[in-house]
């Protein structure tokens, strides 16, 4: 093409067919519909658990961390520590109990047959949950055996013995049921659960003087029952586990 | 684009749900007709993977469903029989974790989801939260979320239970629309929601795929099975309890009947036109008694 040539086209107007614009339009949108179908991303799955969790649940955790503290300091040269240690344990179980319930929701409402269904399946949603709730409740553990640790005489290290032992009961009691009656739990079957969890609890600490034994006996309950929720928790991970039975 | 079942039997200890069940499905819409029972739901979990086949295997352009479980799911869609919702979500919300959870990019779900729930007739209350929605509503909101991500295979489960007419209407239109290029297949008991839409009727039955088609192929298989007779009023009870009666006409101290039999059930009976409905009636007999 020489230079006259391109001098006389310059100023021609090259008519655009809309009709195929918008068809390449079209076909560009549907591509990247698919691409984004087809994108998998572990991270944009926890972002979006973040996301749907209930407030109600977090605010519910937040309350229960600020009401214990409260309560712990209120109670400093007053009561024992012992039931200093009682206290911020039904709390712990009680925060427990609003996180798996949570965790949960899936099979209580019935949705775990649709969301069985998606991209991201319902393995894949608990799992991700449990990763949230897990950190969310370890970290309010350390938090409530911080602020233990400046009311009590008891080292930190045996306050977070004394507070994780009965929450890893408590997990693997409630993980339990959710493994018997996964696909028919329901709301009721699982505060029922979480009732009989909590009164056993008061009968122990109160039937025996659970924290007149010795540090190593929390130690060992500790690694046991660390061990054993361990154990639940790949089992649940396992993918057969999650087909339907009926 | 393809599905395909081969062999699929589903059991139960003693109970065989589904028996040796095999199709293939290409772009189109499927209606799957069969009583209570039948093995619809059981086919309708085997196929979207909340349930495993005892034996058979499931494809999806010839690959295993469950060994490509993941790449699946990402193209499908899903509306169970029993649909449940988060109640505490509003419709807006709910549509967007579906969204969510089905991997769609947070802008598009939110664009995605007004449309939908506009095609369903639910933006005026997306708002509000699904506990105070009616059946209706919800069963509308469960067909939405169930093309959020523009499925290539759209199963439906009953999905017209609790909709009106209207809202029928709306929903057959809104399948018509979408189904181009996909496979979409609805169980139903309302014969005429699948009557006018599905290109291919199957017929499950016991577990059993007896017979598949188009309706007007299918409805010829009993031509000859359907009259008219007029009766008695003091002879009905007798041509109840003998005949399987696809429909009754009180006129005056006459009853119009329209009898599905073999043979002619009267002297003075007529052959009529058979319709889907007959067709069901025909096929399901001994769950009605005959």
């Amino acid at each position: 093409m020489d230079n006259n040539t391109i001098k006389k086209i310059a100023h021609d107007e090259i008519k655009a067919d809309d009709v195929q614009m918008q068809l390449v339009i079209d076909l560009g949108k549907q591509k990247i519909n698919q691409n984004h179908l087809l994108r998998y991303s572990l991270f944009n799955l926890f972002c979006s658990s973040l996301r749907f969790t209930r407030i109600r649940t977090w605010l519910t955790q937040f309350s229960l961390l600020l009401l214990t503290a409260f309560f712990i300091t209120k109670m400093i040269s007053k009561e024992p520590s012992v039931l200093i240690i009682q206290c911020v344990t039904i709390a712990i179980i009680f925060s427990a109990f609003f996180f798996i319930n949570e965790l949960f929701q899936s099979f209580t409402t019935g949705m775990w047959e649709l969301e069985q269904t998606l991209k991201y399946d319902l393995r894949q949603h608990t799992m991700t949950k449990l990763l949230i709730f897990g950190v969310a409740d370890l970290c309010l553990i350390l938090c409530l055996a911080l602020i233990c640790q400046g009311v009590v005489s008891i080292p930190f290290w045996q306050i977070i013995l004394y507070l994780l032992v009965p929450f890893n009961i408590t997990c693997i009691v409630l993980f339990s049921l959710f493994t018997i009656w996964r696909n028919n739990l329901t709301s009721f079957i699982f505060w029922i659960g979480s009732g009989l969890i909590v009164m056993g609890t008061v009968i122990l600490i109160n039937a025996f003087n659970v924290y007149e034994l010795g540090v190593a006996y929390w130690g060992i309950a500790f690694t046991l029952s660390t061990v054993f929720l361990g154990a639940i928790v790949m089992e649940m991970m396992k993918t057969k586990k999650w087909e339907a039975y009926y | 684009m393809e599905l395909e079942l081969k062999n699929v039997t589903k059991s139960y200890d003693d109970i065989i749900a589904l028996n040796n069940v095999s199709f293939r499905l290409v772009p189109g819409v499927y209606g799957l007709l069969g009583s209570n029972g039948s093995g619809k739901t059981t086919l309708f979990r085997i196929i979207s993977g909340v349930l495993k086949q005892t034996t058979g295997t499931v494809t999806h352009n010839r690959e295993d469903i469950r060994a490509n479980s993941d790449a699946f799911r990402s193209v499908l869609g899903f509306l169970p029989q029993d649909f449940s919702y988060y109640p505490d979500f509003t419709g807006m919300k709910f549509m967007l974790y579906i969204a969510a959870l089905k991997g769609i990019n947070k802008n598009l779900a939110k664009k995605r989801c007004l449309e939908l729930l506009t095609l369903v007739g639910l933006e005026d209350v997306k708002n509000k939260k699904i506990k105070k929605y009616s059946g209706g509503m919800k069963q509308r909101l469960g067909i939405a979320q169930a093309m959020i991500n523009d499925p290539e295979v759209l199963i439906l489960d009953e999905p017209t239970v609790g909709l009106d007419p209207k809202e029928r209407v709306r929903f057959r239109n809104l399948i018509s629309s979408f189904s181009k290029n996909k496979i979409v297949i609805l169980s139903t008991h309302i014969v005429s929601d699948i009557e006018y839409i599905a290109d291919e009727i199957l017929v499950l039955n016991k577990g059993i795929l007896e017979n598949r088609g188009p309706s007007s192929v299918l409805i010829e298989t009993i031509r000859g099975y359907v009259w008219e007779t007029e009766v008695e009023n003091d002879k009905l009870d007798q041509m109840l309890m003998d005949h399987l009666i696809s429909n009754q006409k009180h006129e005056g101290n006459r009853t119009v009947l329209r009898i599905i039999s073999i043979e002619k059930p009267a002297p003075n009976a007529k052959q009529v036109h058979p319709t889907l409905e007959d067709l069901y009636l025909y096929y399901f007999r001994e769950e009605a008694g005959r």
